[in-house]
């Protein structure tokens, strides 16, 4: 009686073994779908299916064959991926970088490993790239670069700068802006596909020279007798000063200001500087 | 005989006039309202434009209801989307390569740097960021000329740069940036000088300056008189000299 009883519990342990083992594989298929026909670090995405962050993992450690640590009880969840029904051709690093950035996770080499760090800390070891290299690396990844800036103030750049940066883990920060003027740079980190806009914009806005010089030499009037003159039009109001300084020995004016304000006094002294009947 | 083959024509027509008629009146008629959910409007636009969308399933849920045509281009696929979003405070913007859904509050973080001279190329529904350098104004001056946008666009808060950072759609960014561009042009300052031909210019620039407009400069040099400010002011002042100087 007893043998019989052992035999039927080993069939049921069997059949149950049976059926995990036949129900395993029918779910990876389904979840194959969307990341079907993986070749190198390409991944071909069709239609849409959940996707959770630990097969992508998987997927890009196969595809890269990089090194990667993580605890898998942080790094849990779903992400819903939406793929044209014709298909689209997405590099799986680029795929996992957008999906960790959902999370507010992103992947950080550390030596030879990869990591997994809370997007708030990843300024803290982010990969440091020139504008050059910016410009080559993959959106998702976590960057510091340095901008180099030529007529805005540091302090005054941050301040437009750091509202287009990431919520999470975005940086800008001056540096040289008070103790050592001259550096005038922001050190900016965030994915390198952000930085690549916020650097195009800053430097669209940096491009408007501030101040500009110009030295003229009259060859007509005494600058002395104009420069009065110069100086009242160079101070309207609504519109930065131009200083206008004489030199008299060589008969030449020196005008600093605005661009536009100092080529509209540029015309006067053309204007002034002609031979008096 | 022809009476009879009248009334068989008549009875022939009648029916295709019928159906003529009938034809006009379906056309007229307003196309039944559709109810739309955003994932349908995202798999409309994914599908046209051949993007790949990633977001969280479950919290991009709801559905609204439209009226008028169903969309058949990818720009009015892309509207559609833009505006369903919309209803839910949502903004659709490609970041990364991938299509993503943010909240209002964070599109200018994720939108896409469009420089002001392609604004009229891009889809006018698309969110995206545009810089306008400043020459005569400040980002302040701009913000206490521009009408309200009621939160559908807006500038970017930077009032210490010498330019103004615009994001919303692309249609909105662009009439904001022309209205900025017309503010800054008529800020401009300008300077005259005139040559006066029967008066001193010492003996009138003292009475021209008591009539100049605040923040409009007078000045003489040998018997050439210089205005500088707005141009209105300068050309207004170079108006009454001439009247003086006859």
């Amino acid at each position: 009686m007893k043998a019989i009883r052992n035999l039927t519990v080993g069939l049921a342990v069997v059949g149950l073994l049976g059926l995990i083992s036949s129900a395993q594989p029918a779910s990876e298929d389904q979840e194959e779908a969307p990341l079907a026909k993986a070749g190198g670090e390409t991944v071909t995405l069709e239609g849409g299916q959940n996707v959770s962050l630990g097969e992508l993992l998987q997927k890009w450690v196969e595809a890269t064959g990089e090194k990667l640590i993580y605890d898998p009880r942080k790094v849990q969840g779903d992400i819903f991926l939406h793929a044209p029904k014709a298909g689209a051709q997405m590099s799986i690093s680029d795929l996992l970088n957008v999906a960790l950035g959902q999370y507010r996770l992103c992947l950080i080499k550390t030596g030879e490993f990869y990591e997994i760090l809370p997007t708030a800390e990843a300024s803290t070891s982010a990969r440091r790239v020139t504008l050059e290299e910016l410009a080559k690396a993959p959106a998702g990844e976590f960057v510091c670069v340095l901008v180099p800036l030529v007529n805005c103030e540091g302090n005054a750049m941050r301040g437009a700068t750091q509202n287009l940066m990431s919520r999470q883990g975005g940086m800008c920060t001056p540096i040289g802006s008070g103790f050592r003027p001259s550096a005038n740079t922001l050190l900016l980190c965030d994915t390198a596909g952000n930085l690549k806009r916020v650097v195009a914009m800053i430097q669209e806005l940096d491009a408007t020279p501030v101040s500009t010089t110009v030295v003229l030499r009259l060859s007509h009037a005494r600058v002395e007798d104009i420069q009065p003159a110069l100086a009242s039009a160079g101070e309207v109001a609504g519109e930065l000063s131009v200083r206008v300084l004489a030199v008299p020995a060589s008969n030449q004016l020196i005008m600093t200001g605005p661009p536009g304000s100092v080529e509209r006094l540029r015309h006067v002294v053309v204007a002034l500087d002609v031979k008096t009947e | 005989m022809r009476a009879i083959t009248r009334m068989l024509a008549a009875a022939c027509l009648l029916p295709v006039l019928a159906l003529a008629e009938a034809g006009v009146a379906q056309h007229n008629a307003p196309e039944p309202d559709r109810t739309v959910s955003l994932q349908q409007a995202l798999s409309a636009h994914i599908d046209a434009a051949g993007a790949v969308g990633i977001y969280f399933k479950n919290s991009f849920q709801g559905e609204v209801t439209l009226s008028g045509t169903a969309p058949t281009t990818t720009d009015e696929k892309e509207a559609e989307l833009e505006m369903v979003c919309k209803q839910f405070g949502l903004v659709p913007v490609e970041s990364g390569g991938f299509l993503q859904v943010v909240p209002r509050a964070e599109a200018s973080t994720v939108a896409s740097f469009v420089p002001v001279a392609d604004l009229p190329t891009v889809p006018p529904s698309r969110y995206v960021v545009s810089v306008l350098p400043l020459r005569n104004v400040t980002w302040m001056d701009v913000v206490q000329a521009l009408p309200p946008s009621g939160g559908s666009s807006g500038l970017i808060h930077a009032p210490t740069v010498p330019g103004v950072l615009v994001h919303g759609r692309a249609q909105q960014v662009l009439r904001v940036v022309r209205t900025i561009a017309a503010i800054d042009e008529a800020a401009a300052v300008v300077s005259k000088v005139i040559r006066c031909k029967h008066l001193a210019a010492a003996d009138i620039v003292e009475a021209l300056r008591q009539s100049a407009g605040e923040g409009c400069t007078v000045a003489a040099v040998g018997n050439q008189v210089v205005i500088s400010g707005l141009v209105r002011d300068v050309d207004a002042l170079a108006a009454r000299l001439a009247e003086l100087d006859r």
